[in-house]
């Protein structure tokens, strides 16, 4: 049978209680001054899209791998984020690559990968995001 | 007579059963993808007001049932366990988050506050809770009657049966959804084994920590898988079978892939089915 059960009153905090009542509180506090600083400095300007090719092109069993990171420096969240590859020769385009990202909160960076069967580094290679949902 | 002065022992003890509520009652929602993306779009006033509401909600059960094994009975023991409720329920939260990568180091603080106040609501619910929950099952098992456990091979049996039964209850509702693939396809083998000591850890304290009455009885069973540790990796075991029939069930898995394919979705939905095979075993 539980002490719940039984009905007995509760005594006297002890210093354990205590303890744990104080690091509860602290980690509360934690939480409510994040959210407040949040809404204090939150200027909830539109996702800012970015686009940018990193790191050097890994070439695998002929095909050659495009690192992009995107990142919103904006404060809202971007849905449906699409991002679109694109290798011209100046006049026309070559090849493309397009991808999707469900969700990219502000501040958040993705990395997405494309796959070209040309070399890049012989032809003009631009990467954007293209759209966007406001969720 | 004077109450016997409250240890740190029972303290730890209010605790892990404070986090094992919070871990039952929140994990299905913890492996739902439209609360990581609605977390990751809440503004700073919307969080501001769930908390607030998951405060009051929280106030209002820890008055009837709460996480601690004495009851509250003045307001002011109330209030101040349900500040360590929510914080609880948080914690949690942000915890299994962190096992499943829903939270990484680079998430953006905004992204992080959002999953983790709105995963928080179940979680502290679940907190708040706990005692009722886990008194329930010794309750259910007819404890209190005074009835000698199963021992040896009956109730090994009967404890491997009760995981099983309480694994699927939790899994079925995940199994079928692309959760599972989504997590299984960011964990690395060496964060699939992060994954495996958290769900042996959360098992072990539902059952052996967090537990009223049945669980002094529970350590005093007899038999070969009736020890706390070989008892926990055997309902480990058991869940990871359930969590391979269930994906199986619902055609999320091959058996005929490769297991670097398979293996990592059975792993990822053994952290809840873990979690409702310890609540299983304490029903009985």
């Amino acid at each position: 049978m539980s002490l719940q059960e039984q009905g007995e009153t509760r005594p006297k905090r002890s210093a354990s209680e205590w303890v744990a009542f104080a690091i509860a509180t602290a980690l509360l506090l934690v939480v409510v001054g994040a959210v407040t600083r949040l809404w204090v400095t939150d200027q909830n300007r539109p996702a800012r899209l970015e686009a940018v090719i990193s790191g050097p092109v890994r070439v695998e069993g002929g095909a050659h791998y495009v690192l992009v990171h995107v990142t919103n420096r904006g404060d809202r969240t971007a849905e449906s984020v699409q991002v679109i590859a694109e290798l011209s020769n100046g006049k026309e385009t070559i090849e493309d690559g397009e991808q999707t990202i469900d969700f990219l909160s502000g501040g958040d960076v993705t990395e997405v990968q494309f796959v070209f069967t040309q070399d890049p580094g012989s032809a003009e290679l631009t990467v954007r995001a293209a759209s966007y949902t406001n969720p | 007579m004077p109450m016997a002065e409250h240890t740190w022992t029972d303290e730890l003890k209010d605790q892990v059963r404070a986090l094992s509520g919070a871990a039952l009652f929140g994990v299905p929602l913890l492996y739902t993808m439209e609360v990581w993306w609605v977390g990751a779009h809440t503004s700073a006033a919307q969080m501001a007001l769930i908390l607030a509401g998951t405060f009051a909600t929280v106030a209002a059960l820890t008055h009837v049932a709460g996480f601690r094994a004495q009851k509250d009975v003045l307001l002011r023991d109330t209030v101040m366990d349900s500040v360590e409720a929510v914080a609880v329920g948080l914690l949690a939260s942000l915890l299994i988050l962190m096992v499943i990568r829903e939270i990484e180091p680079g998430t953006p603080p905004r992204e992080l506050l959002g999953k983790v106040i709105y995963h928080g609501i179940t979680a502290s619910i679940g907190v708040a809770l706990a005692a009722q929950f886990f008194h329930g099952y010794a309750d259910a098992g007819g404890d209190d009657d005074g009835g000698a456990p199963a021992g040896g091979a009956l109730g090994t049996l009967i404890d491997l049966g009760a995981s099983a039964i309480g694994a699927t209850f939790v899994i079925s509702a995940i199994a079928p959804t692309d959760e599972v693939p989504m997590l299984a396809a960011a964990s690395s083998p060496g964060w699939l084994l992060v994954v495996m000591a958290a769900s042996l850890l959360i098992s072990y304290a539902i059952v052996f920590v967090s537990g009223f009455s049945s669980e002094e009885k529970r350590r005093m069973q007899p038999g070969v898988l009736q020890h706390p540790v070989t008892e926990t990796v055997a309902a480990y075991v058991v869940a990871l079978v359930v969590c391979t029939v269930g994906l199986l069930t619902f055609q999320r898995i091959d058996l005929s892939d490769p297991y670097s394919v398979w293996l990592p979705q059975v792993l990822l939905l053994g952290l809840p089915g873990a979690i409702g095979g310890a609540a299983g075993r304490l029903a009985v």
